[in-house]
């Protein structure tokens, strides 16, 4: 389980997250959700221990994330964790076989007669193998974040972070993406953290929805709570309207 | 007026004041970047096919240019010199002068200065991307430390190439000036080799080569700090390379001197 407690976290006079306090159930999906800008990537960043909250604590697991200084221990954890950026963040210089085998290669300790099936496996799962020679250049986007899906996966990490994994993509190729996690979730079994602004779409692999604004948890509950939920501000962000109690800054 | 000339004074100094603090902390972030990446050069094993990959792309690759600037240089330094020893009836030191041109300052300085052009704008520019584009960050999240695993080996092949560039300069350089001097002004063949080999001492070569490696560790360290610490967007990876070009062909003019001055006093005491 994920537990994050009072977690806040400024960039200079700007108040991103106020005192969040969340858990992430094991084995379950929860989306984040609210308009730009409200801290998402922020505090997934946070979890996998790319940024330093202010104030708070983020647990996974027995370990304290938020408390880990040195490098190594941090390591210790995101060994645990696949993250699937917004755009891919694949290695340019790198072929897809390569992209996707990276988690294994890095890290030493796998040989190349143990890594290759492991590759093609995945590769096989997701759709990959007419691509695996190719440059991340050489791809489409939707295919780049599907070889990004796989190195997430490649390692059989137990919690996976999504960040906004439809943005750039059309809307065929993004339910592609929905049901990809849909299917890696029923295959993997992992916990699931996905970042979105995209509603109603992103509940198909929701099992629970957060939703975040100006820096504080205003939603917390089933896809369908929030659909019959009556707070003015969740109503207008389902809806995508611009009149309403929140602003476009 | 004398109050408004005081707020100012005051407001020049305050200017000033936040200037030297953000120079001085860039400095400071500079060198606590060098000192991580030096620590984990001893602290862990190389990665040697990154290293292999990196000696190819600055190393291998700089070599034509190289080469061909090396050549032109040995050249122009060899009219260059027959034309003013000529004022003292000294063409017999045409060599002596193109060797120890080349091998004390011409050499090191200005194969810093290529490399620095083309290759470490390259790398600022490619590490500045993968900070752009999160592969940095994808990198981190996947317990794999980008010290280690990019700047590393680019700074210690920088350290490793920079000195065999220089030398191919040298050496291609002074096969230019003897073409030259020999071919084209009537220098002596004999002469312009048997002067070049009795000026030309260890000390000149031993000088050479640390310029060298000195000038490859600014390089490399240049390059890497100013990839990973871009900041975002095209503007941004725009900027950095610039400003890796320019402070590094800096650092080197600057660097030069004084390990020029600190080396002839060590060598000749």
């Amino acid at each position: 389980m994920i537990i994050v407690r009072n977690l806040t976290k400024s960039f200079g006079s700007q108040e991103v997250l106020r005192d969040i306090n969340l858990e992430f159930e094991d084995g379950k999906i929860t989306t984040v959700v609210g308009p730009s800008g409200v801290g998402k990537s922020v505090l997934l960043k946070i979890i996998i221990g790319l940024i330093r909250p202010d104030g708070g604590s983020v647990q996974i697991g027995n370990d304290i994330i938020t408390d880990l200084r040195r490098e190594a221990e941090l390591n210790r954890v995101r060994r645990r964790l696949g993250v699937l950026f917004q755009g891919a963040a694949l290695f340019d210089s790198m072929t897809v076989f390569d992209n996707i085998a990276f988690p294994l290669t890095a890290r030493g300790g796998a040989s190349r007669s143990e890594i290759y099936p492991k590759v093609l496996e995945m590769a096989d799962a997701l759709g990959l193998e007419e691509f695996l020679s190719l440059l991340p250049g050489e791809i489409s986007m939707g295919t780049r974040k599907r070889v990004g899906l796989a190195r997430a996966l490649i390692t059989s990490p137990e919690i996976v972070l999504f960040d906004e994994p439809n943005t750039f993509l059309d809307p065929l190729v993004g339910q592609e993406v929905y049901d990809l996690i849909k299917l890696s979730r029923e295959r993997w079994k992992f916990t699931g953290i996905v970042i979105s602004h995209e509603l109603p779409e992103v509940f198909q692999v929701s099992d629970r929805v957060v939703m975040l604004l100006k820096g504080k948890v205003i939603f917390d509950g089933k896809p369908e709570e929030m659909l019959a939920c009556h707070d003015p501000r969740v109503v207008q962000f389902l809806q995508g309207k611009t009149d309403g109690p929140i602003q476009i800054q | 007026m004398g109050t408004l000339s005081v707020e100012r004074v005051g407001r020049i100094v305050i200017r000033l004041s936040t200037l030297a603090h953000q120079y001085i902390s860039l400095w400071g972030a500079a060198w606590v970047f060098l000192g991580r990446i030096l620590y984990r050069l001893f602290r862990y094993r190389p990665r040697f096919h990154l290293l292999i990959v990196q000696l190819f792309q600055i190393g291998v690759n700089s070599s034509l240019v190289i080469a061909l600037i090396g050549l032109f240089t040995g050249a122009v330094l060899a009219v260059q010199a027959e034309y003013t020893l000529t004022k003292f009836g000294a063409t017999a030191f045409t060599g002596s002068a193109v060797a120890l041109s080349l091998i004390r300052e011409l050499g090191p300085v200005l194969t810093a200065l290529m490399v620095i052009g083309r290759a470490g704008s390259a790398i600022t520019a490619e590490i500045g991307i993968m900070k752009i584009t999160e592969q940095i960050d994808a990198l981190r999240s996947m317990a794999v430390d980008p010290l280690s695993y990019l700047m590393v080996p680019r700074l210690l092949a920088g350290l490793l190439a920079m000195p065999l560039l220089a030398a191919l300069f040298i050496t291609v350089g002074i096969a230019g000036g003897y073409a030259v001097a020999v071919g084209l002004l009537n220098v002596s063949s004999g002469v312009f080799i048997s002067e070049m080999v009795s000026s030309v001492s260890d000390v000149d070569v031993y000088s050479g080569f640390i310029k060298s490696s000195v000038f490859g560790l600014l390089f490399g360290w240049t390059a890497c700090y100013k990839g990973f610490t871009c900041s975002y967007g095209a503007v941004g990876v725009n900027k950095a390379t610039t400003q890796s070009v320019v402070t590094a062909s800096v650092s080197v003019l600057v660097v030069d001197y004084f390990l020029t001055s600190i080396l002839t006093r060590i060598f000749l005491d």
